[in-house]
């Protein structure tokens, strides 16, 4: 067996590891078809990255498009029922660089169904443990969209600054955030909650006193409360990565809503795994249930690997 | 050790006169070489010495773990970075100007020459104005002198060239300075250097 692995490459070696490792926890490897209808995404354009598909008129004449998001067709064909699911797909999306779009390798994984505490911490501890996968040098950071977006909601009378400060938040953009909060008459106790929360990220310990004291909400409350009983249960699990919290985290996805997190390695440039609660796609979609999930980045970790190989 | 992807020029060499206050130093950097790596490693420091609109992308990419870029650069570009600190200098604003007496006809499409392609659709977009991009790399201000654009989009410092060349500046629309940036993930795994090279950049800053 060892001479058909030796020929493996890095990261084939480590999608093995990673479906051993879903298939024990009880996720069942989902396979989908490359193309959706065109309309299904025109309908959730807000749940997307960008609106940019890749489409072709099918022989019967139907719009169809390359995938451009996983989640969304596992939630299409998901029911009432529990579903636990990984997949290895590739994507297709616009590339900022260049006026054409990429093909996007990722593996990823979604529960579905009435979730509990134990369940969001459930995918969140598989997401550590896929990075410790991939690097005994890697960070799982996780945050909550209930707390940024519960103290946004207070400051912001209007709602269009909520997007704007959303992203001048992940990019800790302090000397912005200021200027737009001034420009936009909000006042210094809030300004100074706002450059407060930008500097809550590392262990609970350090952080949970002030991040108390900015609580102005019970939805802030609430979801503090859940963040604290998942990272506690993640420090605590056996062959996870290093976990810190980041309660300024804003859900990379339009249809994150609950826990948030994204996942970094040391020697890739960007994060290589990102996930978090959606229950609003599925509200979106008529379905009573939740989900979570993540996905890992297979171009990032290509480029991680190769310059690993190259550093040796 | 951080790396640092320093901006040839002014800027750059304003900089590291703060990063050398602030224990930062390299030798090299005083010198007359072409060497584009510089490093210091009792104090933990590479430079690199890269052009200044190529600095996003060194630190996006994570060539570097930190850069300086102005403003105008990080927008355009639109780089997926931590913009941790304004430097305070640098300091100008991305302006629309014209020829002295021009008169704007919204019955037709607006010819604008810029560097910025980006921020300037963005802008004109944001109005819901139809323009004719004129995408040029240097001495702008003669595309409206010789009819080539109506208007520019460029950065205006104290605005004499603007004047020598008989332009006026009709909107200003973003104010730009000099950021220090950071990689997102070099800043996850380095954030306590790279905090300390912040503060001391600050405390140099404030001298």
């Amino acid at each position: 067996m060892d001479k058909f692995l030796s020929i493996l490459k890095p990261d084939e070696v480590l999608n093995l590891k990673l479906r051993y490792l879903y298939e024990q926890a009880g996720y069942k490897k989902y396979r989908m078809s490359s193309f959706e209808e065109y309309r299904f995404y025109l309908e959730n354009q807000n749940f997307l990255l960008s609106n940019s598909v890749i489409t072709f008129t099918d022989l019967d004449g139907r719009l169809l498009a390359l995938k451009p998001d996983v989640t969304l067709s596992i939630v299409k064909q998901a029911d009432d029922s529990e579903l636990k699911v990984y997949y290895n797909e590739n994507v297709y999306r616009p590339d900022r660089n260049k006026r054409s779009f990429k093909e996007i390798a990722q593996t990823g994984l979604e529960r579905i169904g009435k979730l509990d505490v134990n369940d969001l911490t459930e995918v969140v501890i598989l997401a550590a443990k896929s990075l410790k996968i991939v690097s005994d040098r890697s960070l799982l950071e996780i945050g909550h969209c209930g707390f940024v977006n519960g103290l946004l909601r207070v400051i912001c009378e209007d709602v269009t600054l909520i997007p704007k400060l959303e992203f001048l938040i992940s990019q800790k953009n302090i000397a912005d955030i200021q200027a737009l909060c001034k420009a936009s008459n909000i006042s210094e106790l809030y300004i100074d909650m706002l450059l407060k929360l930008i500097g809550l990220s590392g262990s609970f310990d350090d952080i949970l006193p002030i991040a108390k004291k900015l609580c102005l909400t019970g939805e802030m409350k609430e979801a503090l409360d859940e963040l604290i009983k998942v990272y506690s249960a993640a420090i605590a699990a056996d062959g996870c990565c290093d976990v810190k919290v980041d309660l300024s985290l804003v859900g990379e996805e339009e249809y994150y809503n609950g826990i948030t997190f994204c996942g970094y390695v040391d020697g890739a440039s960007t994060r290589v795994l990102s996930g978090g609660r959606y229950d609003a796609l599925l509200k979106k979609l008529g379905k009573a249930s939740g989900a979570i999930g993540f996905a890992l980045y297979f171009d990032e970790l290509e480029q991680f690997y190769y310059n690993n190989a190259e550093a040796e | 050790m951080i790396t640092v992807a320093l901006p040839k020029g002014r800027l750059g060499d304003k900089v590291y006169k703060l990063l050398e206050k602030a224990g930062y130093s390299c030798e090299d950097m005083n010198s007359d070489t072409r060497k584009l790596v510089l490093e210091n490693s009792a104090s933990g420091v590479r430079y690199l010495l890269v052009k200044p609109t190529d600095v996003p992308v060194y630190v996006e990419r994570g060539a570097a773990d930190i850069g300086i870029a102005g403003k105008d650069v990080l927008v355009e570009t639109g780089a997926v970075v931590y913009e941790l600190m304004d430097l305070g200098f640098g300091k100008c604003r991305m302006a629309v100007a014209a020829k002295k007496g021009y008169i704007e006809n919204r019955d037709r499409t607006l010819r604008v020459a810029t560097k910025f392609v980006n921020i300037a659709s963005a802008h004109f977009a944001s109005k819901g104005r139809n323009i004719d991009i004129i995408p040029l790399h240097g001495s702008i201000e003669l595309a409206p002198i010789v009819g080539l654009a109506d208007v520019i989009v460029d950065i205006v410092e104290s605005g004499s060239t603007l004047r020598e060349n008989n332009l006026v500046v009709i909107e200003e629309f973003m104010p730009i300075s000099a950021r220090l940036v950071a990689n997102v993930s070099s800043y996850k795994f380095k954030e306590t250097e790279i905090n300390k090279m912040l503060c001391g950049l600050k405390e140099a800053t404030n001298d």
